[in-house]
């Protein structure tokens, strides 16, 4: 059974119970809450290929979507919660889709701590995992849904999980985040790809949802060996260029994008360390995705 | 300054974590969580200092090998900055004294 398969109606009801709607993604289970429709179908679509859990199933993440009473005639508006604490301020109710996202990125980067979490897109080909770490307005969402639509296997738009344990990445197959031109850029890139309604006027512009590939959800328990990390960063002039990071080089800018580098200490140290050990470092300035896709084509070779 | 010339053994901190590539050296330490980046021969004097415990002169005859140089006060002085300023950064301990 995978939630396309459940009727609205249906999904509906299991998001209004106590115990809420539970399914499994990646390494984490989460209960949702939720009486807004807009969860609702973005639930139903963007997370179409997930398999629901039963209600009996230990959950790592509480969270649910309100929308307080008192608001819902005038400028209605959406409160995230998890486990009873409510992390941000309300929302436009129209923001409801993008505040399940955004909150559930908050819920893993605070939380799970067996991971070092490192601010990127990962995908990955042929059993080498490609990690694209940036800074908002580096492209990374963008090449990261360009490479799923042509066949990679999407770990995560926005997180790389690296286990302490074991060293390798553990994917969050999630639906790829797009904001502004970039939600045109990959419509027409990938005229078939599935996204979710636009939500406008949102903190960051206009966000759509991409779905997620099925291959993707499907495998989403199998973990990466990561082989490339790639700094990715756009520049509207100029020729692609990607050129060879020192490691030391590397490894300094990549503890910047981790989210947890300094609650780990140590342990943290070491797991970057060992992550810097076995990758190819490279920063890669890129004018058009066209070109990036080649140069990254040309880079996995 | 601390008394270089009259202290013991310079070893790495206890408290730090090296991590080493070719010519650079990342170094964390777990006092004050903080990471730099080391590059060329001080990143080499680190690997070295990382294996052995080295006293004063002996770090001092290392980059004069280094810097292909005479030991002269220059030089002395270049590696009595470094020290201190690693010192700082809790990169380096000192283990005894000479006098001790």
């Amino acid at each position: 059974m995978k939630v396309a398969e459940i009727s609205l109606p249906k999904l509906s009801k299991q998001l209004h119970s106590k115990e809420g709607f539970r399914f499994r993604l990646g390494a984490f289970t989460i209960a949702l809450i939720s009486s807004i429709d807009k969860v609702v179908e973005h639930l139903h679509f963007a997370y179409a290929d997930f398999e629901p859990l039963p209600k009996t199933e230990l959950v790592d993440f509480h969270v649910s979507l309100t929308s307080p009473a008192i608001r819902r005639c005038y400028r209605p508006q959406v409160v995230f919660s998890f486990d009873d604490h409510i992390p941000f301020l309300p929302l436009p109710l129209s923001q409801a889709s993008a505040m399940f996202e955004w909150g559930l990125n908050w819920c893993i980067a605070n939380n799970a701590h067996h991971f070092l979490i490192l601010h990127a897109a990962v995908v990955e080909k042929n059993g080498r995992a490609l990690i694209l770490p940036g800074s908002p307005g580096s492209g990374k969402s963008t090449l990261c849904a360009a490479l799923a639509c042509q066949g990679w296997r999407l770990l995560s738009d926005e997180m790389a999980l690296l286990s302490l344990a074991d060293g390798l990445i553990y994917p969050v197959p999630r639906p790829v985040s797009l904001k502004n031109q970039s939600i045109q850029i990959i419509r027409e890139f990938a005229p078939d790809a599935d996204f979710g309604r636009i939500v406008t006027d949102t903190a960051k512009g206009d966000i759509a949802h991409l779905r997620p590939p099925r291959a993707s959800v499907l495998s989403q328990s199998e973990t990466a060996e990561p082989a490339f990390l790639v700094f990715p960063h756009y520049r509207s002039e100029g020729e692609s260029e990607l050129k060879m990071l020192s490691k030391g080089l590397a490894f300094m800018t990549l503890a910047k994008n981790a989210f947890n580098f300094n609650i780990l200490g140590r342990e943290g140290f070491d797991t970057m360390a060992h992550l810097i050990d076995r990758v190819e470092c490279f920063d890669f300035s890129y004018p058009s995705l066209a070109s990036a896709l080649a140069g990254i084509d040309g880079l996995v070779r | 300054m601390v008394d270089c010339e009259n202290a013991g053994l310079y070893k790495k901190n206890i408290q730090t974590s090296f991590y080493f590539t070719n010519d650079e050296c990342v170094t964390y330490c777990g006092l004050s969580g903080d990471i730099h980046l080391i590059e060329g021969s001080n990143a080499r004097f680190l690997n070295i200092l990382s294996m052995q415990p080295m006293s004063y002169l002996e770090i001092v005859s290392y980059f004069a090998d280094e810097y292909d140089c005479e030991i002269d006060p220059n030089l002395h002085d270049h590696v009595k900055s470094m020290i201190d300023h690693y010192q700082k950064l809790s990169l380096l301990e000192v283990i005894g004294s000479k006098n001790s």
